[in-house]
């Protein structure tokens, strides 16, 4: 006994070493669970609140690039209305071009009565949030918004902005969500190329579904992997998801190739795509709620486990 | 500073304040930035009990995780440099009797330029390169890890040297 006490005495600072580095270490590898937990999520709401602060402090001297970056998407916006505009007088057969009634996948119901279905892969709706602390410099990056569970934001939720794909709502607490945006190696996102037309046309329709990962370094590139390497693409060629993942909706812009070589011993390329959002300068953001996802999910974990 | 620890108290909330609402968004040549908060761990005073240091390394650390949602990295990272400054302050130290020592605060003045800058190097290199290491989790890309530590704490050293410079001159 006396010999255990001197031990202690002896090596105790050392021990306790040992176990502040073994909780620290533990922390590292448990990295998910962290984010989840209530104690993060009840200190984050304090810390958020100075984010908050000097948030509301510094957009005062982004205001000059904000209202230009708005102005730019309202012209895209209207560019958009005039696009859809023609597209319904076009249909409407207004402009004498020609008449095409528009049929939706009709479901009737037992109860007889039909209703005119949208396609349930765009059933979204969106809410707007704003940055208030986000980083680029680490390998794990976070993104905090100023929305959380009370204003309907969820887990799994997709982020986007003007410029495109922004991440995946990770952690939510009463006022404040966190996202993992692109700019973390844990995040991976489901692309595909647009090719030219010509091209497609040419090929017919090809699979050119890849994912999206950031290797660490610069915030402004990302690297596409499991592109084949008999798919015609080149530089310049835009990024947009694919809407394979539960996450995104389909078609939203990611960014656009920069360069690209055949990866070493396989069929597959190596793509070094410019991400067109300008993280190190995110402001305002969207977040999206899939409303048929829990369906989806079900669907689809339904089917895996019948068949095992 | 004085071996107050009201001051210690005021300094450590000023230094996460100041590392978590404007040094971590520095990012120099895209990815590195500087950690000045490992300071407090360089200022404490040779007479604290080598379990609080310690501690106050695991506290200031853990405080930094919590608020950059970066699970355990700044915690091993500063809890290693307080580990280290408690062995290598006494090398450090001028060559005076125990009694003398126990009044140390380290600074330009009390270890001398050289020493001071020495001791610095040592700590703000351990904790970067942990930091950074655990943060990657691998060595694979040894050299671009290195080039990140190296760029880092030489930025980080930069603002230390120069603060306890003009405290000196002061």
């Amino acid at each position: 006994m006396r010999s255990l006490v001197d031990f202690f005495i002896k090596y105790g600072i050392i021990l306790f070493f040992l176990l502040l580095e073994g909780i620290s270490f533990f922390l590292v590898v448990k990295n998910n669970y962290f984010q989840r937990s209530s104690f993060y999520t009840s200190f984050a709401e304090v810390s958020n609140r100075l984010f908050l602060i000097r948030e509301g402090v510094s957009s005062y001297f982004r205001l000059g690039s904000t209202n230009e970056q708005l102005a730019q998407e309202n012209v895209e916006l209207r560019n958009r209305v005039f696009e859809l505009q023609n597209q319904v007088q076009m249909l409407k057969g207004g402009n004498g071009l020609r008449t095409v009634t528009i049929e939706y996948p009709q479901v009737l119901s037992a109860d007889s009565d039909s209703i005119k279905r949208k396609d349930p892969k765009l059933e979204f709706t969106c809410f707007s949030a704003r940055v208030i602390n986000n980083t680029t410099g680490h390998l794990q990056n976070y993104i905090t918004l100023n929305r959380g569970y009370s204003d309907g934001i969820r887990e799994d939720m997709s982020v986007i902005s003007a410029g495109g794909v922004v991440g995946v709502v990770m952690a939510v607490s009463d006022h404040f969500s966190i996202v993992m945006p692109v700019l973390n190696s844990k995040m991976q996102v489901s692309c595909k190329i647009l090719a030219d037309k010509k091209v497609q046309e040419s090929l017919g329709n090809i699979k050119d579904i890849g994912s999206l990962v950031w290797p660490g370094g610069n915030p402004e590139y990302a690297t596409m992997t499991n592109v084949p390497r008999h798919v015609p693409i080149k530089k310049g060629d835009i990024v947009v998801t694919s809407g394979y993942s539960d996450f995104f909706p389909e078609g939203i812009r990611v960014g656009s190739i920069e360069e690209f070589h055949p990866a070493e011993d396989d069929n597959y390329f190596d793509i070094k795509v410019r991400l067109s959002v300008k993280f190190s300068a995110l402001e305002y953001v969207e977040v999206l709620n899939y409303k048929n996802r829990a369906e989806q999910a079900a669907l689809e974990a339904k089917t895996r486990t019948e068949e095992k | 500073m004085n071996a107050n620890p009201l001051r210690y108290l005021l300094f450590f909330v000023v230094l996460v304040l100041v590392q978590v609402l404007t040094l971590n968004n520095v990012h120099l040549f895209g990815y590195a930035s500087p950690y000045l908060y490992i300071w407090f761990i360089i200022l404490l005073p040779y007479a604290t009990p080598r379990y609080l240091t310690l501690f106050l390394g695991f506290l200031l650390g853990a405080i930094l995780d919590l608020m950059n949602a970066t699970p355990g990295i700044h915690a091993f990272a500063t809890t290693l440099a307080a580990g280290v400054s408690i062995l290598a302050l006494p090398y450090f130290m001028p060559h005076e009797d125990e009694r003398d020592r126990v009044h140390i605060i380290p600074s330009m003045r009390s270890l001398g330029i050289g020493a001071f800058v020495k001791y610095s190097v040592l700590i703000v290199f351990v904790h970067h390169f942990a930091l950074y290491a655990i943060e990657a989790f691998s060595f694979n890309h040894f050299f671009h890890l290195f080039f990140r530590v190296i760029v880092s704490t030489l930025f980080t050293l930069l603002l230390i040297l120069s603060l306890e410079y003009f405290k000196m001159k002061r």
